[in-house]
């Protein structure tokens, strides 16, 4: 399963990758995104991810943002900080 | 007579339900700092990797001074720079090189007098507001302008973000208010292309 994260805080992506990697070699972090902006371009140019993890307030933005752009089907998990 | 006396008991209780609450409050509020830093240092002992724990040792610095300074109208600027490095400590964990931080201040100036926590106040402003990835960092300045002012400068990459508005601007009206009812002077916004500056005076230490 081919999953993208976006989120702005380097320390918290990181976390999340190790802890996808962590549940099975079937899974890939494909990229960490880190914008609306970075991400609307990613949406452009790559095949969708099988799913996507994404925080909502982002470094220009809110996540939301960049599905009013991208029109691409696929699943989607937002999160929070807690 | 029965009704009135009855009514005076009945305002009795409750003044005295009020006197049990307002001191619960008094005593919460007395016991929740130390809570927070015992627990702040007992967590320090539990971690081992040293930046963590230097994370947590700036974050009890960063507490105690809002804590001790919130009744002063004025603390000397050694010690908002400080705090401030503190406090920049824990944005730069959290934003790592995405947050650039440069703090030139003449030691000529340290025992100058400001209101508590305006440099803090300042540097969440410009976070919040403006954009800070790896490829695009926010950059702050601090340093002492040729009129004896503070400044605190940042690079402008505003947020555009749709749902929101970009700023009620309380924040900053609130330092400004702040400013002159302190110190009776005025404090200086500068907005250009690709810079915003903030600049505050400082107050002799006789004031």
């Amino acid at each position: 399963m081919n999953i993208l994260i976006i989120e702005d805080e380097a320390k918290t992506a990181r976390e999340l990758k190790e802890m996808v990697q962590g549940l099975g070699s079937g899974l890939q972090v494909m990229d960490i995104l880190p914008t609306v902006k970075t991400a609307v371009d990613w949406f452009q140019s790559h095949p969708p991810p099988d799913l996507v993890l994404s925080d909502i307030q982002l470094a220009d933005g809110l996540c939301f943002d960049i599905f009013r752009t991208v029109k691409v089907p696929l699943r989607l998990t937002v999160s929070t900080t807690c | 007579m029965s009704a009135l006396s009855q009514q005076s008991r009945l305002e009795n209780a409750r003044l005295k339900q009020e006197n049990l609450q307002a001191r619960l409050s008094l005593l919460q509020e007395q016991i929740s700092p130390h809570f927070l830093f015992n627990s702040l240092g007992t967590l320090r002992t539990m971690v081992q990797e040293p930046p963590a724990r230097e994370f947590i040792q700036r974050l009890s610095e960063v507490y105690r001074y809002l804590l001790g300074s919130r009744m002063a109208d004025m603390v000397e600027l050694k010690a908002e720079l400080d705090f401030t490095q503190a406090y920049l400590h824990i944005l730069r964990e959290r934003f790592e090189d995405a947050l650039i931080a440069d703090i030139q201040i003449p030691a000529a100036y340290y025992n100058k007098k400001i209101p508590p926590a305006t440099l803090q106040l300042l540097i969440e402003n410009a976070v919040k507001h403006n954009v800070a990835t790896i490829e695009t960092p926010l950059r702050i300045r601090i340093f002492v302008d040729g009129a004896d002012r503070l400044v605190v400068s940042n690079s402008l990459q505003r947020k555009t973000v749709a749902n929101e508005s970009p700023g009620t601007g309380t924040g900053l009206s609130n330092i400004r208010e702040r400013y002159r009812i302190l110190t009776g002077s005025d404090i200086s916004i500068k907005e250009e292309v690709d810079g915003f500056s903030v600049s505050v005076f400082l107050l002799d230490s006789r004031s």
